[in-house]
């Protein structure tokens, strides 16, 4: 009876508290939950709800930036019209043709670029909160190497472009736009090749930023993937040979548990890649219909005789295409790494 | 359409007529001009009418404010008056008094342009003050 009792403190002593482990995505914020499907076990038709959810709400956005349209097209319409009188002091009137679109697109650009600043700080924390779970998760699956190296990558970069973005390459965007209105309003060939080399150097960094990412991303997968499916190979091996007799159902059980948290580690996935895509479908729509009326209208001006006027209407395109760059990329950058995440080990 | 056919035949009568007297004395000759170019800007008067008035529909349209826009129809207005006056002067053998009436043109059109560089000013710093 004693050694009963002490057989049950023994056992009750090395009785380790455990629990499954849940790996679940964090909940979509605020602005993202109109857009979040019901069902997301499908990422297609998780993806087509919450593209179509957004393109419902683009109505206003897109009779805003037809409006802004007939304005350009009226103000360049108006330049050449008062070009057409022969004097020899037309000037003045591109100046004032260049100044009235300067004003008026200034405000749509300030709150499309202030827009796609949100976009960026709400993806980079939603990533901040959504990549430690699927790092865990890819770590609870055998991939401990490629986690740690994926999640380490991913958050640099991460932070690397959420502060360029903000403290370098918005402020390159405003020096851009002004500098379109001065060069354009005085027809000045030097501040147009200033202009030129800030939207060179937007243009390179956002280039070399993405391919430097993906790049870091091929190797470390190759490398600690590769690292990973031996470690867990060699660990199977032991268990199903050095422990006699039942080795092998405890390795076969080892295998379901790593497909149990595969799948889950997936369901948390594609939870939040609808996400991340609902928090980045709408300013994204949103100014990609800006670029795309700024560039009908200056396709549309430069047919009449407003030169300065549509290279002026053409930059702020320009200007939206950076946007739309900063935006994308961000987003590619996290979905990149959750696809990693997801891919699995080996 | 008819009236201006009417007007360049009309012109090119005055020239003939201008050069004739001009062989009296020069005097009549110009003064001969200055009524024909006054009759021509009273026709350009009539058919910029419906013009000026598209203009007004544009201005409607695009929602711009008067500041931006009344200095650039007073600067071609004067553009025009300035130029019209500078040929007459030259026509006369009076080429330094034309070339005074074009400088005080450009001064008065700068003067004009004066909101509008302000304008532009406030527009950079509005832009800059975002960085």
């Amino acid at each position: 009876m004693r050694r009963v009792l002490i057989l049950l403190v023994i056992i009750h002593a090395l009785l380790v508290p455990v629990s499954a482990m849940e790996f679940t995505a964090p909940e979509a914020p605020d602005e993202a939950q109109d857009l979040m499907p019901p069902q997301t076990e499908t990422f297609g038709e998780g993806l087509w709800k919450v593209i179509s959810a957004a393109i419902d709400k683009l109505q206003p956005q897109i009779s805003k930036s037809g409006k802004t349209c007939i304005m350009l097209i009226s103000v360049a319409l108006l330049v050449s019209i008062l070009q057409q009188i022969p004097t020899e002091k037309n000037g003045i009137v591109e100046f004032a043709g260049c100044i009235a679109v300067g004003v008026m697109l200034l405000d749509s650009a300030g709150s499309m670029i202030q827009a796609a600043v949100d976009t960026i700080n709400s993806l980079s924390e939603y990533g901040k909160m959504f990549l430690p779970v699927m790092a865990g998760a890819q770590a609870a699956q055998g991939g401990l190497a490629s986690s740690a190296a994926l999640y380490t990558g991913t958050m640099v970069f991460d932070a690397i472009l959420g502060k360029a973005v903000s403290v370098w390459m918005i402020p390159l965007v405003y020096m851009y736009l002004a500098l379109s209105v001065a060069g354009c309003a005085m027809g000045e060939d030097l501040l147009k090749r200033i202009r030129d080399l800030i939207k060179w150097l937007i243009t390179w960094c956002l280039k070399n930023g993405l391919y430097i990412f993906t790049g870091y991303l091929s190797i470390t997968g190759v490398v600690s993937g590769a690292t990973d499916a031996a470690k867990l190979k060699a660990a199977k091996l032991t268990i199903s040979s050095a422990v006699p007799v039942v080795g092998g159902i405890l390795s076969d059980a080892s295998e379901a548990v790593l497909v149990g948290a595969g799948m889950m580690k997936n369901a948390a996935g594609i939870y939040g890649m609808l996400t991340i895509a609902a928090i980045w479908i709408s300013p994204f729509l949103q100014i990609g219909i800006q670029y795309l009326m700024l560039k009908i209208s200056g396709a549309l001006c430069a047919m009449l005789d407003a030169k300065r006027v549509s290279s002026l209407i053409d930059s702020f395109s320009t200007a939206m295409g950076f946007l739309l760059g900063m935006t994308g990329i961000m987003c590619i950058l996290l979905l990149i790494s959750t696809v990693c995440f997801m891919k699995g080990v080996g | 359409m008819s009236s201006f056919f009417q007007v360049a035949g009309g012109v090119l009568l005055s020239v003939i007529l201008g050069l004739t007297l001009s062989k009296y004395g020069k005097d009549f000759s110009v003064v001969l001009i200055l009524l024909v170019s006054c009759m021509v800007l009273a026709v350009m008067a009539a058919y910029l009418e419906p013009i000026i008035d598209f203009v007004g529909e544009l201005l409607r349209l695009s929602e711009l404010q008067n500041e931006l826009l009344t200095p650039v129809l007073k600067a071609t207005a004067i553009g025009i008056v300035a130029e019209i006056a500078s040929l007459i002067c030259t026509d006369s053998g009076n080429a330094a008094l034309g070339k005074s009436i074009q400088l005080l043109a450009v001064a008065v059109i700068l003067w004009l342009a004066l909101p509008l560089l302000r304008s532009l000013l406030e527009l950079m710093q509005r832009m800059l003050g975002n960085i």
